[in-house]
């Protein structure tokens, strides 16, 4: 008996459709042995491959039997759905509160990455950005290394342009500041002196003017706030501005252009773009040859541009440059692109893009992905112990013929549907929310936008993926595991004993503990630097900024005949607004330290504790008497026993301490720099540049008009620069109750997540057990007995969380808190105690229902069986 | 009569030979038939995959007979027509007569 060629049928079996191959097989065997009798093996083996290969066709070789088949998995996945939707409903609760866990994530999540594509998109929208580079120094600094200046040669511009033929265009920007004066308006403003290919090469739009107004002598081109600022409702175009600047000059301007609103991501952003062929009118430096540095140099590149070989064609003017400036030496120049700029802008030294250092921008963002992945787990958690809810019918699907893969589909295709919820839900909370709340801390605003659409598309579609898959393949494929026998016999019970659970459950717990822990230490510690003294009382006190002594003099005179001045002086340094770190000496002892000049009465009017000593005796005071006031940190630095009398030497002049004060806060940023030494001297009159006002008891205000209607008399050419003593902090104060402000609500978060995870398992635990609680009270459990045994297994995962997530809480944030702020508060026990209160209570609110529901179970209806 | 019933030629043929061979039909059987009766010679793939249409368009139904000795004791599959499928054929042949009957008998005369 000959058999057909073994590969040929092994190639047939391996190709057919297995409900057809039967009677293919049967066909060509029978066809095969009919030619074998009549025309012998070897022509009957040729034919059977023939044959084999003549029936690979598609119709044969695809499994899914057409029409019938597939409509039927549309009505299923719609079955699916349905059934999904009931369940939803149904347990309203648990689903309720499995999506809005997973939308509050989400929603953080969208947040932080609009905030994040916003950075990494900065400046892209100018057409020729990718050809756009700065050239910034390298200069070697014997302290840190190589820095990278953003400070460049003003001469290096228009050389590269002028010698090298890759180099299309440059533009360089200069910064200087004026008092600009329209009408009766006069501010203080930052200048940028720019050249025309500033506006030619970045795509600005002009609201109004001459796009080409950079060329022109004399024209000035300002922002879209500017002009509102100015001008309100009129229009600016070929309007005068007077600009009085740093050096004395006087020069009338003509508004050529007017720029549109900036766009949301534009790190290059100036409010008065002036001709740099005026800068070198001007006369701001001797001369203006390589030996001055300007605050930026951008070159245009001509397509397909080699980088590298231009880089090192820049080193010929290395030489250059360090012989005019041997002091910084120059390695080199390196060409950085606009495009990357934002993101490196803290590596360069006075960077024009801004600065904010990536490390937050990571922080954040790494917060808010483990926040998903807890939000995540969360779901997984609750989604498998709602399905032991459904085992009945999971075990009734099976029976009627249902296979894992189907069950598995539908456990998939509800999670995904739930997911859609959450992901929508989540858009919402972040675009009301989140992110008008995480606007109103920045200093800028940043819209609920992604810069481009597919890149949109692909990031919600991959969280639906990602969180989707994550958080519904693990209940899927474990619940379609299941036997129905063990099912139906009850054999099958989980989602309370699952240890994979338990160990999701500990995960979020410790990481709430961790969240809560450095939040209350961080804030501890925040609020302690807020509420520091400040060492003087600035209440009712005014300082508005003098150009020159006539203006003081004639403040003077006006503040003796106002009723509500109730004292002023002069000083040439003021708490937070100017003062001098200098090195004075002590015999041979160098001391880093505050130096403020004042006048006699300035401490006095400030009302500086006095510790030690007298005030400064300005009778006393003369070329051969100098008295100053140290500070207790003067003191303490120094380790004088008998600090009054000692002699201190400031810039070769020798002064007398006769007093010491309490530390003060002259820095406005004070909780991040370190507290200095500090001495308060008299300076002469004619150096006063501050003219302080103290009002009586809350006539301040009224007292800051009258001063102001002054000022316009006095000065009507320069602005009224005033600060309010007791607001000078308020950036500071802010900034750190912003941190505040994120820290605590990233925590709360963090507990309601670990809250609703533990409630969402205890919950389900409890329903399962009815029973046994219910025989446990019929013999006789006293209440207490009863929610031991509902609660034991959950306090050990709490209390783990606590054990692991306390410390790691504790060393995280306290090494970033070392790292921020020179002088921290001492970590105290309270942070930790009351972090665990509120942790521990608000576990216990959220349990305590579904506790009680164990204590208050009816044993008649949960026993009895229908 | 629309585009999708249309019967080609092929398949009329074999609609017809499943006809004749009632209760035999399955896919060698048929293959040996058209080549007895027309001296066509099928591939027994092309048979297979005009069987399957005719199928799914409804004129043949199938069904798996019973277990032999031959062809290593695999079954066959038998096809039998539908209704509908019979309901073709009459109308097929019907208009094919029509028309035949139409044709003088003068064209007939091939002397002329």
């Amino acid at each position: 008996m000959t058999n057909p060629p073994k590969w040929s049928m092994k190639f047939l079996q391996w190709y057919c459709n297995p409900d057809l191959l039967e009677e293919i097989e049967g066909d060509i065997y029978e066809l095969f042995d009919r030619r074998v009798a009549e025309k012998g093996v070897g022509f009957a083996k040729r034919r059977f491959a023939w044959d084999v290969l003549r029936f690979c066709r598609w119709t044969n070789i695809k499994r899914t039997q057409s029409i019938n088949h597939r409509s039927n998995s549309i009505i299923m996945l719609k079955n699916y759905i349905n059934v999904g939707f009931r369940n939803v409903t149904r347990n309203w609760l648990t689903s309720g509160i499995n999506i809005f866990g997973l939308a509050l994530a989400l929603g953080c999540l969208i947040t932080l990455f609009i905030f994040i594509d916003m950075q990494q998109n900065m400046d892209k929208y100018h057409e020729n950005s990718a050809n756009i580079y700065q050239v910034v120094n390298r200069v070697k600094n014997d302290n840190v290394g190589v820095e990278k200046w953003s400070d460049s040669p003003i001469q290096l511009g228009p050389s590269m342009v002028e010698n090298h033929p890759q180099v299309a265009d440059m533009f360089r920007i200069e910064f200087q500041s004026a008092n600009v004066k329209y009408n009766d308006k006069v501010f203080n403003e930052f200048l940028a002196f720019v050249d025309p290919g500033y506006l030619k090469n970045l795509d600005y739009d002009v609201l109004s003017g001459n796009h080409n107004s950079l060329e022109i002598r004399g024209h000035l081109v300002i922002s879209y706030n500017t002009a509102e600022k100015y001008f309100a409702d009129e229009d600016p175009v070929g309007k005068q501005l007077t600009l009085k600047f740093g050096h004395g000059r006087i020069k009338t301007f003509t508004v050529g252009a007017v720029l549109d609103k900036y766009r949301y991501n534009t790190s290059i952003r100036y409010n008065f773009m002036l001709p740099m062929k005026n800068f070198e009118d001007l006369g701001f430096a001797d001369k203006l040859d390589w030996s001055y540095l300007t605050d930026a140099t951008f070159v245009v590149l001509k397509d397909g541009t080699n980088l590298v070989q231009l880089e090192s064609e820049l080193s010929e003017y290395v030489a250059v440059q360090n012989s005019f400036d041997p002091e910084w030496a120059i390695e080199s120049f390196e060409l950085i692109s606009l495009n990357e700029l934002a993101q490196k802008n803290f590596e360069i030294t006075s960077s024009v893009a801004g600065s904010s250092h990536p490390a937050g921008q990571v922080a954040l963002g790494v917060v808010a992905i483990l926040l998903t992945i807890l939000a995540c787990f969360n779901y997984m958690n609750i989604s498998v112990a709602s399905s032991s809810k459904r085992l009945k019918e999971i075990a009734l699907r099976k029976v009627m013929g249902s296979d894992r893969k189907g069950i598995a589909t539908q456990f998939l295709v509800e999670n995904f549907m739930q997911v859609l919820f959450a992901l929508i839900l989540g858009s919402l909370i972040s675009y009301f929310l989140f992110m008008p709340g995480f606007n109103t801390m920045l200093p800028f605003t940043v819209p609920f936008r992604f810069v481009s659409i597919p890149m949109m598309m692909l990031f919600f579609l991959g969280i639906l993926l990602f969180v989707g898959i994550i958080s519904s393949l693990y209940p899927a494929l474990y619940v379609s595991k299941f036997q129905p026998v063990s099912i139906f016999k009850g054999k099958t019970r989980f989602g309370s004993r699952n240890l994979f659970s338990k160990v999701l459950l500990g995960f979020q717990l410790t990481f709430a503990f961790i969240t809560v822990v450095a939040s209350f230490l961080f804030s501890d510690n925040a609020l302690h630097l807020k509420n520091q003294e400040w060492g003087y009382d600035g209440e009712d006190v005014l300082s508005v900024r003098v150009n020159d002594a006539s203006q003081f003099v004639a403040l003077r005179e006006f503040a003796k005949e106002n009723p509500h001045v109730r004292d002023m002086v002069g000083s040439s340094g003021n708490f937070t607004q100017d003062f001098d770190i200098m090195t004075v000496n002590h015999l041979e002892t160098e001391v880093r330290s505050v130096v403020l000049g004042t006048s006699p009465q300035y401490p006095g009017l400030m009302d500086m504790k006095l510790k030690e000593g007298r005030a400064i005796n300005s009778l006393l005071d003369d070329a051969a008497n100098r008295e100053i006031l140290i500070n207790e940190e003067f003191v303490t630095k120094m380790d004088w026993e008998e600090p009054l009398g000692k002699k201190i030497t400031i810039d070769s002049a020798k002064y007398t301490v006769v007093g010491i004060v309490e530390n003060f806060k002259y820095h406005v940023w004070f909780g991040y720099e370190q507290m200095l030494p500090a001495i308060v001297k008299v300076a002469p009159e004619e150096q006063y540049q501050y003219a302080i006002f103290k009002s009586t008891a809350g006539n301040l205000d009224a007292m800051d008009e009258e001063v102001k209607s002054k000022w316009l008399e006095i000065a009507p050419n320069d602005p009224y620069d005033r600060v309010i003593q007791a607001n000078a902090y308020d950036e500071y104060l802010n900034e750190m109750d912003s941190n505040v402000i994120i820290i605590s609500f990233i925590s709360l978060i963090a507990i309601i997540l670990a809250s609703l995870g533990l409630f969402g398992l205890l919950s389900f635990n409890i329903q399962s057990r009815l029973k046994e609680f219910s025989v446990r009270k019929i013999l006789g459990a006293p209440v207490i007995e009863i929610i031991r045994v509902a609660a034991k297994q959950y306090l050990w995962i709490v209390l783990i969380g606590f054990f692991i997530g306390a410390p790691i809480g504790y060393f995280l944030i306290d090494s970033m808190i070392q790292n921020i702020y020179p002088d921290p508060k001492p970590t105290s026990w309270f942070p930790f105690v009351l972090a665990i209160t509120i942790m521990v209570s608000m576990l216990l609110v959220s349990i305590i229902g579904q506790l009680l529901k164990a204590v208050n179970v009816n044993p008649a209806e949960n026993l009895r069986n229908e | 009569m629309s585009k999708g019933e249309h019967l080609g030629e092929l398949e009329e043929l074999i609609l017809l030979t499943v006809g004749s061979l009632y209760g035999e039909a399955y896919g060698v059987s048929i293959m040996d038939e058209i080549k007895a009766q027309s001296g066509r010679e099928l591939n027994v793939s092309a048979v297979h995959a005009v069987l399957k249409r005719l199928e799914t368009k409804g004129y043949l139904k199938s069904y798996m007979g019973g277990a032999t000795q031959e062809r290593g004791g695999r079954r066959k599959r038998y096809f039998t027509l539908t209704q509908a499928g019979k309901l073709t054929l009459d109308q097929s042949m019907s208009y094919r007569m029509k028309l035949y009957n139409n044709i003088p008998d003068i064209s007939f005369n091939f002397s002329a």
